[in-house]
């Protein structure tokens, strides 16, 4: 989360309050206070919309990006590939 | 009959001699009473006990703690006041008192040598700082070792 309720850099607080509000799920829900995340996945080309996507190999390499609210086939269809090229 | 006269010293010296060759052949072994990989000389040089397989109690038998470089005779081989068992349960290192369990659950990762080229596809991504749900700061890099999706979102 690069942003809090009222569009200022999200406090630490916000990754709990965030993750209440979307029904705690069982998975990393964080702010990031400075919004360096924005810079690291690209996320400020003109027309993007929220949310933005990045998809990470296990090596944080960046496999693909979108923008929008989609399914995520995109990115499985990528780590199929992936996998089918890395297994022996 | 002087000791030295050389037939006495043969009576006497052939009986020890068969002796020594009778435990030589035996193969008097050193004891080793927990039946693990150390022998009770081992376990005595370097301060475990030959009675138990797992010398300081941690759940992590000696010859395991010995293997993965923890310590065998400290349950809490960094001082960090968490066990070694506890550290491994939750993919932390037993050896590094900086890094402990994270309340949220999440295992850390082994960045290794990355390092960040820039933001675009087959970059690796910067190592961004993050705070999650449980409060606590944790690196992006520390998720290393799993496909994860990247939702950028804000709040509102």
């Amino acid at each position: 989360m690069f942003q809090d309720t009222v569009g200022q850099p999200p406090t630490d607080d916000d990754a709990f309050d965030y993750w209440e509000d979307i029904g705690e799920p069982n998975l990393p829900v964080t702010s990031n206070n400075d919004q360096q995340i924005l810079e690291a996945g690209d996320y400020l080309y003109p027309g993007s919309s929220m949310p933005g996507r990045v998809l990470l190999s296990p090596q944080m390499e960046i496999l693909g990006k979108t923008t929008g609210h989609k399914s995520d086939e995109w990115a499985w269809d990528i780590v199929r590939e992936r996998e089918a090229l890395i297994s022996p | 009959m002087h000791l030295w006269d050389n037939g006495a010293m043969l009576r006497w010296l052939l009986p020890l001699c068969a002796v020594h060759v009778l435990l030589m052949v035996s193969g008097c072994a050193p004891a080793n009473e927990d039946g693990d990989c150390m022998d009770a000389n081992q376990e005595a040089e370097i301060g475990t006990l030959d009675t138990e397989t797992d010398s300081d109690g941690d759940g992590i038998d000696d010859c395991s703690e010995i293997e993965q470089g923890t310590n065998p005779t400290e349950q809490d081989s960094d001082g960090d006041g968490l066990t070694d068992l506890d550290e491994l349960d939750c993919v932390s290192d037993p050896l590094d008192a900086g890094e402990q369990c994270y309340a949220c659950g999440w295992p850390h990762g082994d960045p290794g040598n990355l390092n960040s080229r820039g933001n675009d596809i087959g970059d690796t991504i910067a190592d961004v700082d993050l705070v999650d749900q449980c409060g606590e700061q944790v690196p992006l890099w520390d998720f290393t070792g799993k496909y994860y999706i990247l939702f950028l979102t804000a709040a509102w």
